[in-house]
């Protein structure tokens, strides 16, 4: 099957992301889900969110443009709770199958 | 590249009561002017990059925040460390409209977007360690606060 598009976006698209995307790249490999990642800031989420399959945020996104699935995922920073939404990423990614 | 820097000199106990997050952030960054690490324009960048995508990370406990910007207002990538006697009220990076009581600021002064892997995961593996936080606010001067992050940040 086609690897999955994931975009990761954080306030500048920086330093948050890079740690994110990190952790999801790392978490997928383990569960052979194939995914190509990119970083942006949440700014530019409106324009280039519907051009893949999962969106990952730092924080509250929402916007009614957008029909790809959002997952907020401070949980990858903070450590709390952290196994759930990375099992709730690859849920998604593998639900699209 | 790649490296960050970060030594003794980037460590600030702050003991004053009544600061907001942004007297925090301009004392943190003029540490890091002083230092030569960035422009005179990164602490108003950060300000403002707060105001829009604030960085409070709610840890359930002794919370923390990383406040940092573009990287066109830093010359070379560094971490300063605040160590707040009195924990400030800071705006929730997943929750703008709701802020935590944050006690260590780490401000990242990076040079490379999507980079700093390595350093930015131990920034991250530090702030999760609430034992390790609790031990530095614990600390008594910059010396002593700059040994206890140094085996984790370094």
């Amino acid at each position: 099957m086609a690897s999955k598009r994931v975009l990761i976006a954080c306030g500048n698209g920086v330093a948050t992301s890079t740690v994110v995307a990190a952790k999801i790249k790392e978490y997928c490999a383990e569960h052979g889900v194939d995914i190509q990642v990119s970083q942006c800031k949440m700014l530019e989420l409106h324009d280039k969110a519907n051009d893949y399959d999962l969106v990952v945020t730092s924080g509250k996104f929402s916007d009614p443009d957008v029909t790809t699935p959002c997952i907020m995922a401070i949980s990858l920073l903070t450590g709390i709770n952290e196994e759930a939404t990375l099992d709730e990423i690859v849920r998604t990614l593998r639900a699209q199958e | 590249m790649g490296n960050l820097r970060f030594d003794s000199t980037l460590v600030v106990r702050i003991t004053e009561d009544g600061l907001n997050s942004e007297d925090v952030e301009r004392r943190l960054a003029s540490v890091l002017f002083e230092q030569g690490c960035v422009k005179d324009s990164f602490a108003q960048a950060v300000i403002d990059r707060e105001a829009s995508y604030p960085t409070a990370l709610d840890m359930g406990g002794l919370n923390v925040a990383i406040p940092h910007c573009d990287i066109e207002h830093v010359i070379s990538g560094a971490l300063c460390v605040g160590v707040l006697a009195h924990p400030v009220d800071w705006r929730k990076m997943d929750d703008p409209n709701s802020s935590c009581k944050v006690s260590v600021v780490v401000m990242l002064a990076l040079t490379e977007p999507h980079a700093h892997l390595d350093m930015l995961q131990k920034v991250v593996a530090l702030v999760r360690d609430q034992e390790l936080v609790g031990r530095l606010l614990a600390s008594q001067d910059e010396d002593e606060a700059f040994a206890l992050v140094e085996p984790t940040l370094m």
